[in-house]
């Protein structure tokens, strides 16, 4: 396995146990390397579009799709951890990503309501909602945080 | 993308954003797309889809035309309901060949 492989699972296996998108620094830790090394790995990841890091040049990571490093409005209730996912897609992404049923805590765009989304047996429970597609495919990584 | 309880909340949303209305998605069909985009994420070989993979995956929705097209310069096809046609499986992953395409836009 190749080091930018290592990191990448690092990173996915970390957020599976913890439901936190770890540091450069842990990830170094963990693999017993350096901090740059991982650094430019993370670059490596960013430039695939399998992870989003922080604006600015900053090492740490934002999303790490479907996981988000910062509370959302998409949280997703898995044998008792809470996961924060970057929108509705990537919320039943976690569930899919982990392959565990999931509850799903979310809320109306507009007004706000509470709303809940199940995944029960692998597949999702049929509720009336929507989700509304507001960027075209091709502008999406325009600006990824806000699609 | 958010969740929304009706198309009525949406429309109220696109009203209150000022922008247009655009395609909306049954849960049955987000669902299909995590599966598609995420099933095998946590394994060694994962990568996103490529572009000309994210459109068949897209078609085999009912979601077609230059909106759902990663590698469109534009677009300007109307906003549409798109239907189900196909419902994921359980835990279906998406196999991908590996080196069988490199990541694009989407």
């Amino acid at each position: 396995m190749d080091f930018e492989t290592a990191v990448k699972l690092n990173i996915y296996e970390t957020i599976a146990e913890t439901t936190k998108i770890p540091s450069a620094s842990a990830v170094a830790r963990a693999l017993d390397s350096s901090v740059a090394a991982v650094e430019e790995a993370f670059q490596r990841l960013g430039a695939q579009r399998l992870l989003v890091l922080e604006p600015g040049g900053a090492s740490g990571i934002r999303m790490a799709p479907p996981f988000s490093a910062i509370e959302t409005p998409f949280l997703v209730r898995v044998v008792g951890r809470g996961y924060y996912a970057n929108c509705v897609w990537d919320a039943y992404g976690v569930s899919a990503a982990l392959h565990r049923d999931a509850r799903i805590v979310s809320s109306d765009g507009l007004t706000g309501e509470p709303l809940e989304l199940m995944v029960q047996g692998g597949k999702p429970l049929p509720r009336p909602y929507v989700g509304h597609f507001a960027v075209p495919a091709a502008h999406w990584w325009d600006d990824i945080v806000a699609t | 993308m958010l969740l929304f309880r009706s198309e009525e909340t949406v429309n109220g949303w696109c009203e209150k954003q000022g922008v247009p209305r655009r395609p909306i998605l049954s849960l049955e069909q987000l669902w299909f797309l995590a599966v598609a985009w995420y099933a095998n994420r946590l394994t060694v070989d994962s990568r996103r889809p490529a572009p000309n993979e994210m459109v068949a995956i897209f078609s085999k929705l009912g979601l077609e035309g230059s909106f759902w097209d990663p590698r469109a310069d534009e677009w300007s096809s109307p906003p549409q309901r798109a239907s189900m046609i196909e419902t994921a499986g359980s835990w279906g992953i998406l196999r991908i060949p590996p080196g069988g395409g490199k990541p694009g836009k989407g």
